[in-house]
Order: C-alpha cells, then sequence, then structure tokens
C-alpha cells in the first residue's frame, strides 16, 4: 500500500561511484541552466558529485528545514523520463533497462522513474529527481545525505516522497518496485539488497 | 559453493576502507600500475591507506571496447609475505587482511592484504579491494575499493575479465548486494549477501553471475 513521507525525514546514503566534491562554481541553484542542470548536452562529466551544505535557515523558503549536508549526482534522464510515470521532482529514480555486459559506457547513468522500464529497482545506484527533466537531458539529482531543499528553487519543505507505508523513525530503507513508480521501503530483515537511507519519522502519518 | 564469475561491468563496489579518498596530487596519471605512481615498490611512497579517486572516460580507443564511465576509487596497501604463494595476489584477484588481526598485531596489519584464504580468517570483511596487477611479497601498492572498475588505469583489467563468484549475483528485485567470501578453490570471491544481514556489503551487482 503506497505512502507518503516528508522529505525532510529522509537521509540518503550515497552509494554512487566516486567522492562529492565542493562545487566548483557558485551554486543558489542546482536545477538552472547554469549548474548544468536539465540540458542537452552534458556540461559535467556523468557521476560527478557534488556537496553542498543546507543551512537550514527560514530565509530561503519560509520555514526551517534540515541543517547539513547534501549530495547530488549528475546523471541522463532516460528515454522515458517523460512518459508513464514522468521523471518530475521527488521521484525516485534507478538505473533504465537492463543492464548487461558490454552495453554503452555511460547507460550507469541513465535514469528511470517508472518500475515498468527498469530492472534495478532496488539498486543501491538511486537518486532522487529534482525537477521535471526532459528525455535525454543531463542534470542532478539527490544521492546522499539531507533533501537540499535550500538549492532547488521549487522544493518546498512539504514535499513528500512515496513509501509503502512500512516506515517507522528510524528505518533502515530500500528503494524497491511500487504500484509504477520506485517507492523507498524498510529494508527487509533478509535483505539482500543495499541500504540507501534512513528515515528520521514514520510514514503514512 | 559453486565457482563461478562475473565480468568487471557486473561489479560496482561501495569503499569500506578508512578515510577519504581525494583526487591524486599528481597530474595524467595514465597507469596505476606503474612505478611513477608508487605501485609494486619495496619502499612506500604513500601512507598506507592513501585513497586516490579517477574518472573513466572510457572511450573505445582508451581500452578497446566501451566499458563503465565514472569514478573508481583506489587504496594504497601491502602485499603480504607469502601473497605470491598459493593464490597470489595478481590482476582481478580480490584481497583482504592477512592472516588473523588480534589486539597486538603490528600497525600496519589491517593494510597488509593476502588473496589466498587459507592465509586468513578475514574472507567477510568489508575491508576488501582488488589486486590491478601481480604483486611483490611485502611490497606497497594500489588496489582497486570502489566505484566502477577501474579500466581505463589497470592494463591488466579488460572488459572480458572475470571476477570470482559464487554464482548467486543479482535477480532483479531480490538480489543485488554483494560480500566478499571463501571460494572452494581457496580465493576470495563475490556472493550475495547473506540473509540476515550479519556480513558486510561492499558493493552491489548490475547484473548476473555465471551468464
Amino acid at each position: 500500500m503506497a505512502a507518503t513521507l516528508t522529505l525532510e525525514a529522509l537521509i540518503l546514503i550515497p552509494r554512487w561511484p566516486g567522492v562529492a566534491v565542493p562545487p566548483p562554481i557558485p551554486v543558489t541553484d542546482i536545477t538552472s541552466a547554469g549548474a548544468g542542470h536539465n540540458l542537452a548536452l552534458a556540461m559535467w562529466p556523468v557521476g560527478t558529485r557534488w556537496e553542498l551544505y543546507c543551512s537550514g535557515d527560514q530565509v530561503s523558503v519560509g520555514v526551517s528545514y534540515r541543517q547539513g549536508f547534501t549530495d547530488v549526482v549528475y546523471l541522463q534522464a532516460g528515454p522515458d523520463a517523460a512518459s508513464a510515470t514522468a521523471s518530475v521532482r521527488t521521484v525516485i529514480c534507478v538505473p533504465d533497462e537492463t543492464i548487461a555486459a558490454a552495453d554503452a559506457n555511460d547507460l550507469l547513468y541513465v535514469m528511470a522513474s517508472d518500475e515498468d522500464v527498469s530492472t534495478h529497482e532496488n539498486s543501491g545506484l538511486m537518486a532522487i529527481a529534482l525537477s521535471t527533466m526532459t528525455n535525454n537531458y543531463y542534470g542532478w539529482y539527490w544521492c546522499g545525505g539531507v533533501y537540499p531543499v535550500e538549492y532547488v528553487a521549487s522544493a518546498v519543505v512539504a514535499d513528500t516522497f512515496i513509501t509503502d507505508d512500512s516506515l517507522v523513525a528510524g528505518t533502515a530503507v530500500a528503494p524497491s518496485a511500487g504500484t509504477e513508480t520506485i517507492d523507498m521501503r524498510a529494508n527487509p530483515t533478509d535483505s539482500q539488497c543495499p541500504e540507501t537511507g534512513i528515515t528520521l519519522i514514520g510514514d503514512g502519518a | 559453493m559453486a565457482d563461478s564469475t562475473i565480468t568487471t561491468q557486473g561489479v560496482i563496489l561501495y569503499d569500506r576502507w578508512p578515510g577519504f579518498a581525494t583526487a591524486p596530487p599528481i597530474d595524467n596519471i595514465q597507469d596505476m600500475t606503474s612505478s611513477v605512481v608508487g605501485h609494486n615498490q619495496a619502499t612506500p611512497k604513500y601512507n598506507v591507506g592513501t585513497k586516490w579517486v579517477l574518472y573513466n572516460d572510457t572511450k573505445a580507443s582508451d581500452v578497446g571496447v566501451k566499458c563503465w564511465r565514472g569514478w573508481s576509487t583506489f587504496v594504497y596497501l601491502k602485499s603480504a609475505a607469502d601473497i605470491s604463494t598459493a593464490i597470489a595476489g595478481s590482476v582481478n584477484f580480490f584481497c583482504v587482511p592477512d592472516d588473523t588481526i588480534v589486539p597486538t598485531s603490528e600497525n600496519d596489519a589491517l593494510y597488509t592484504v593476502v588473496a589466498d584464504t587459507d592465509r586468513t580468517t578475514h574472507e567477510t570483511l568489508g575491508l576488501v579491494a582488488c589486486a590491478i596487477s601481480t604483486m611483490t611479497d611485502g611490497y606497497f601498492g594500489w588496489f582497486w575499493c570502489g566505484g566502477v572498475a577501474p579500466l581505463q588505469y589497470v592494463p591488466g583489467m579488460l572488459v572480458a575479465s572475470v571476477f570470482q563468484t559464487d554464482d548467486s549475483l543479482y535477480s532483479p528485485s531480490t538480489v543485488t548486494a554483494l560480500t566478499p567470501v571463501a571460494t572452494t578453490a581457496t580465493e576470495i570471491g563475490l556472493m550475495a549477501a547473506a540473509t540476515g544481514g550479519q556480513t558486510q556489503i561492499i558493493g552491489e551487482a548490475v547484473y548476473a553471475d555465471g551468464a
């Protein structure tokens, strides 16, 4: 059964290759073209990761929110991003289609938000879209730390993500196939899938 | 367990070694197995446990065929004194800390690694790394420990190269996580994470082994 939870309650554990570094440019809105977001041509190598600090102040969004570091990764929206379950802000994304040996060298970084078009719904290589993405365009996705409210122009503290109504405070979570979408659920006790975060409060409240 | 293999593109490693990986302090690294970067040297050029990240552009011209773009993490370790015996520490072989670590072990014992499960009791440790060349006994060098397989920087690691597994890796929606394990050949291979969560997850498979 699907439920939702505010993104303030989710802390992501990044599983993407490499390490996050401070951006080489000033960043106020990670979903702006200036940062290379939602562009036909990649401004940064796919898999690039940046670390930003969220002040948690009321100044930017009107209310307080989580203070601390956030980690974003540069990925490519899949060819189906705008169809079926669209790749819009706050949806959970994983590698598109089915990855196989000798695939194109960037396929690991091409994302889908529709569980019908991916067989990697429970991959540790997950990230959350920060805006509506155009098919095949490149942009930034949230993959670690606190929700980057401060750096996403359209984000609000009330933003939610989809869960399976299994989450309580302090739950280790992993992505999984939901109804059309990819949701976040408690990692089963016998899990053979990577944990990708923790929740601070329960869902469905 | 039944032994099997998976090709290099199938494995993404999660770095579990202490510390933070940084960009190398030298420019234009082409080969992480060269002496220029301190690989396979009797005297360490860097502190053991030093970690570097390098980006694989993986143009077809670099490695002959396509392989993953993206970041690879390397850790500077020491091959054990007996690494050339039994299961040698050579390219594409996973290694873990040598022998059995105890409170009074040498201060660098954590970073002295071996590829032979007959010579270690740490086969399932999260501190696992993959050799990128044949190592000389007791020498220091770089091992792959995180991200995509570093084909651009390791001449002996190819798209068609394989890692040892137990034929349990990857099943959509149920099994993706990896832990190290002793194979029947006394090598250190990769297996699906045990149920119950009592072993370290050191990465994930993005397709099945044994295919």
